[in-house]
């Protein structure tokens, strides 16, 4: 079964993001299919590649990256929600002229047509925030 | 994508339309997802029914009145609304306390369903996201 996910809450404060690594591994290991994952509201924030948790706490944002890099998962950040947040990659910084980045290069940064895509593409649409 | 494949998606708007920005997150994905061509509908239960009241003004506290853009829901091709009516009782408030979303010839597209109608749509579809 293809799954596509919605994630819509930040790192840390809330489970959510635990909750969608942890689904997103368990439908590969179960031999099923992720379309794509789509961070949305305060879910941009997962996409940082800033963030220095203390070490022996888990790594929200690497374990993220990490999988996408081992399983090749298409993960991509709202970017009009990124945008409002701060959450930028090289080429956004440079549309606005701004002197740095922040999003991981694992994901991607496009509009929110992937995730409505996404949805039609997969057989299960899942949401992850309250 | 194969074009012929519409699914049905709801949108429900179930928090009050300030003080988090889920309502009108929901609202640019609602606009922007419409381009896709597929089956859409919106339903308002809880406080999400408080995006429809007619008399807002947030401006005090900062924020513009970005609910006036479910009028525009029609011109997406969004023209199944529903409004559940134990939420707007349980408030204490009337349809007239709303604003209307005109629509070709329908004075008001929103449809006001009992809970248990709204269940039998939601059992419908496709692709259920709530705000």
């Amino acid at each position: 079964m293809k799954f596509n996910l919605l994630v819509n809450e930040g790192p840390y404060t809330h489970q959510a993001s635990d909750s969608a690594y942890l689904f997103t591994q368990a439908v590969i290991e179960s031999g099923h299919e992720v379309v794509r994952v789509f961070f949305y509201h305060d879910g941009v924030y997962n996409s940082t590649r800033l963030g220095t948790p203390p070490i022996d706490d888990r790594n929200v944002m690497a374990r993220w990256t990490e999988l996408a890099k081992e399983y090749e998962i298409d993960m991509v950040v709202c970017v009009a929600a990124g945008q409002r947040r701060g959450m930028l990659d090289e080429e956004e910084a440079k549309r606005f002229n701004l002197d740095s980045n922040n999003v991981h290069q694992n994901f991607k940064v496009a509009g929110l047509g992937q995730f409505i895509e996404g949805s039609i593409l997969a057989d299960r649409t899942i949401v992850f925030g309250d | 994508m194969n074009p012929s494949k519409t699914k049905k998606f709801m949108y429900v708007c179930r928090r009050a339309p300030y003080g988090t920005i889920y309502a009108f997150e929901a609202m640019e994905l609602m606009l922007m997802g419409s381009a896709f061509g597929q089956d859409i509908s919106v339903a308002f239960i809880d406080d999400g029914i408080y995006q429809l009241a007619k008399y807002q003004d947030p401006a005090s506290i900062g924020m513009k009145q970005f609910t006036k853009g479910f009028k525009a829901l029609p011109d997406f091709d969004i023209g199944k609304l529903y409004v559940e009516e134990e939420s707007l009782n349980s408030r204490g408030l009337v349809k007239s306390d709303l604003i209307e979303i005109p629509m070709d010839d329908l004075e008001n597209a929103i449809e006001f369903v009992p809970a248990e109608k709204l269940s039998e749509l939601i059992a419908q579809q496709d692709v259920l996201l709530q705000f």
